[in-house]
C-alpha cells in the first residue's frame, strides 16, 4: 500500500521513537497527511459534523415553510392532517427508535474489536430502515388512492388532472353529455368569490379493484362525481343523495379506501356547521378506525371557505416535500449502512450481503406493485428482484470454496467509518422526531 | 483497558502533534449498554407520551408547544447519547448548537414578517385568472 510507505517515511522524518507511535504510522487505514489515528479520526468527525449542520440547515428550509404555513392556516392544517394514519406514524416512529438504538450499539461493537458484531447490528438497523420505507410506501399508496398525490394530481389543486384515467375508453360525446348533466343536476354555482368560473377539468375514474362497470366521473373541486349510468348519480354535499352500495363520495371513488386505515375527511362542498356533516364524519371515522380522533372531536366545519379547500393542496406539497426528502436520507443511510456491514463482514459473510441490495429494491418494488397496482413497479422490481437472487446464489457458491476467512476491518484503532454512519442514521431519526409530532398529531380548535 | 479504545490511548501519547482538537485524558469512553437501552426505553416511553397528550385538548397553539416539547427533549437524548455528543469535544456541540440558533432565527423571523402581512391577505380573496 502506497498510503503505508509514505506514512512510514513520515514516521522517520518524525523520529518519536515510542513503540505506540511506531505502530500508527504502518497502520494501513491511516492517510498519509495525518499524524495518528486519534487525529484523523477527530478530523473526519469534524467533517461529519459539519456536514449534519448544512443537512439541518436544508430540512430547516422546510420546517420554515411549515411555520409560515401553520401559523396563518391552522383551519387547513386540522382538516388536512386526519388524512394521515397516527398509528402508521407512531409505529414508524418505534421503529426508527429501534434501529437507531442497534446502530449505537454497532459503533460500541467496533470500539470493542468486535466486527461480527458489527455486521449483525447493522443488518438489524437495516431491517428497520426497510421496515419504516415499507410503511411509508402504505402510506403514500393511500394517499394516491384518496387523490391526494403531490401537485396537480392532488383533488383540492384546482388544476387537477388525474393520471392514467382512461378517459378514451368511452365515447367522448356521451362523456360530455353526462358529464353536462352532473354539473346541472348539481347546480353549480356559475361564480364564486375565490373560484375560476369553470370547474376544474372534470375526469373518468376507473377502479382497477372492480369491474369497469364502476367508472365514475367526478368533478372535482366541487366534489360532484356520478357513475357512467344515468341513473346512479351521486351528487354530495355532506347530505348523500346515493344508490345502494355506495357509501359516500369516497365510496365511489374507491371502496377500497377504508381498508388502508386512512379514514377520509368529508369533503362536503358546503362544509358548514351542520348535525348532518358531523354525522358524516362520525360514519368516515368509524369505517376507518385506525385513525385517532373520536366521532366529532375533529373540527371539520373549520373548512368552509373555498380558498381554504384550495390551501389542503398546500398542505400535501408540504407533506411530500418533507416526508420524502427524509425518505430518500432513509435510503442514503441504509445504503451506507450496507457498506459498513459490508466492511465488517468476515470473507464469507462478504460473499452474501452485497445482494441483499437488490434483493432488497426488487423486493420493494414487488411490495409498492402488490399495494398500488402499477405494473411499472413490477416491470423494474421483477428483474432486480430476479438479479438479486441470482447473484446471492453464485456468490454463495462461491464463498462455499473459501479456504481462509479473513477478519472485519473495524477495530478500537479504527471504528470511524461506523461513527460517522452512525451520526448520519441518528440524523434520520431526529428529523423524524420532529416530522411525526408536526404533521400527524395536529389537535386543537383553531382560533383557541 | 478495552473499554477505552486504544486510538486515544495512543492520542495520549503522541498528543502534543495533534493541535486543538485532541481529547483530554480518558476521550471518550464506549457507551455502556445500560446507558443506551435506558435512553431508547425513555424515548419510547416519551412517544407513547406525545401520542397520548394529543387527545387532550389543550388549544391549537398549546399542543404545538407541547409536543415540541416532548421532541426536543427526544432529540436532546437522541443527539447527547446516541451521537455521544456528550462524551465528545465541546466544539461539536458548537456546531450544532450554532446551527439550530440560525434555524431558528430564520423561522422566527420569516414567521414574524408573515404574520405581519397575512392578515391582509386573508381579508381578500385571491382570484384565480378564469
Amino acid at each position: 500500500m502506497s498510503d503505508a510507505t509514505t506514512t512510514h517515511a513520515a514516521g522517520h522524518d518524525h523520529a518519536d521513537g515510542h513503540g505506540a507511535q511506531d505502530h500508527a504510522h504502518h497502520d494501513p487505514h491511516l492517510a498519509h497527511h495525518f499524524d495518528t489515528m486519534g487525529q484523523q479520526m477527530e478530523s473526519g468527525k469534524l467533517g461529519m459534523w459539519v456536514f449534519l449542520a448544512t443537512e439541518l440547515l436544508m430540512f430547516g428550509g422546510l420546517f420554515c415553510a411549515y411555520a409560515v404555513y401553520r401559523a396563518n392556516h391552522p383551519d387547513v392544517f386540522i382538516y388536512a392532517h386526519t388524512y394521515l394514519n397516527m398509528t402508521l406514524g407512531a409505529v414508524n416512529t418505534a421503529i426508527l427508535l429501534a434501529s437507531s438504538l442497534t446502530m449505537a450499539w454497532a459503533v460500541r461493537c467496533s470500539q470493542l474489536n468486535n466486527n461480527r458484531g458489527v455486521m449483525l447490528l447493522c443488518l438489524a438497523t437495516l431491517l428497520g430502515g426497510a421496515g419504516f420505507m415499507v410503511i411509508k410506501a402504505i402510506e403514500y399508496n393511500s394517499k394516491f388512492e384518496h387523490h391526494l398525490a403531490p401537485g396537480i394530481f392532488n383533488q383540492y389543486n384546482t388544476g387537477y388532472a388525474p393520471k392514467g384515467d382512461a378517459v378514451g375508453m368511452v365515447n367522448p360525446q356521451g362523456l360530455k353529455k353526462r358529464i353536462d348533466e352532473l354539473a346541472a343536476s348539481a347546480s353549480l354555482p356559475a361564480k364564486r368569490p375565490g373560484i375560476a368560473a369553470t370547474p376544474a377539468q372534470p375526469y373518468l375514474f376507473l377502479d382497477p379493484n372492480a369491474g369497469s362497470a364502476d367508472a365514475a366521473i367526478i368533478i372535482p373541486h366541487y366534489n360532484v362525481s356520478g357513475d357512467l349510468s344515468p341513473t346512479q348519480m351521486i351528487a354530495t354535499d355532506g347530505t348523500p343523495a346515493v344508490p345502494a352500495g355506495h357509501g359516500d363520495a369516497h365510496g365511489a371513488v374507491k371502496p377500497a379506501a377504508a381498508s388502508h386505515g386512512t379514514a377520509p375527511p368529508p369533503t362536503g362542498e358546503h362544509a358548514t356547521p351542520t348535525p348532518a356533516h358531523g354525522t358524516a364524519a362520525d360514519n368516515t371515522h368509524a369505517a376507518g378506525s385506525a385513525d385517532h380522533a373520536p366521532g366529532g372531536a375533529m373540527p371539520f366545519t373549520d373548512l368552509n371557505s373555498e380558498l381554504s379547500r384550495q390551501r389542503v393542496n398546500t398542505f400535501f406539497g408540504i407533506y411530500y416535500c418533507m416526508t420524502g426528502l427524509h425518505g430518500v436520507h432513509v435510503l442514503v443511510g441504509m445504503a451506507l449502512i450496507v457498506w459498513i456491514a459490508y466492511r465488517a463482514a468476515n470473507s464469507f459473510q462478504k460473499a452474501w450481503i452485497l445482494p441483499l441490495i437488490p434483493l432488497f429494491l426488487g423486493g420493494y418494488l414487488a411490495f409498492i406493485y402488490s399495494i398500488s397496482h402499477e405494473r411499472m413497479f413490477l416491470y423494474f422490481g421483477l428483474p432486480v428482484l430476479a438479479f438479486g437472487a441470482l447473484w446471492m446464489v453464485v456468490r454463495l457458491g462461491q464463498a462455499m470454496t473459501l479456504k481462509a476467512v479473513t477478519d472485519g476491518e473495524f477495530s478500537d484503532r479504527y471504528f470511524a467509518p461506523v461513527d460517522l454512519v452512525g451520526l448520519y442514521w441518528h440524523l434520520v431519526d431526529l428529523i423524524w422526531i420532529f416530522l411525526f409530532p408536526l404533521l400527524y398529531l395536529i389537535h386543537g380548535h383553531a382560533g383557541s | 483497558m478495552r473499554s477505552t479504545p486504544s486510538i486515544y490511548r495512543e492520542q495520549i501519547a503522541g498528543g502534543h502533534k495533534t493541535g486543538h482538537l485532541h481529547h483530554e485524558e480518558h476521550g471518550p469512553h464506549v457507551v455502556p449498554p445500560l446507558v443506551l437501552l435506558t435512553v431508547f426505553a425513555v424515548l419510547m416511553l416519551l412517544t407513547i407520551l406525545t401520542v397520548a397528550v394529543t387527545q387532550i385538548d389543550f388549544g391549537y397553539q398549546a399542543n404545538l408547544i407541547v409536543a415540541l416539547a416532548i421532541a426536543v427533549v427526544k432529540a436532546f437524548l437522541v443527539i447527547a447519547y446516541f451521537m455521544h455528543l456528550r462524551y465528545d469535544s465541546i466544539f461539536y456541540t458548537a456546531i450544532v448548537g450554532i446551527c439550530i440558533v440560525f434555524i431558528g432565527v430564520f423561522i422566527i423571523t420569516t414567521c414574524l414578517d408573515s404574520g405581519t402581512y397575512a392578515p391582509l391577505l386573508q381579508k381578500t380573496p385571491v382570484t384565480p385568472a378564469s
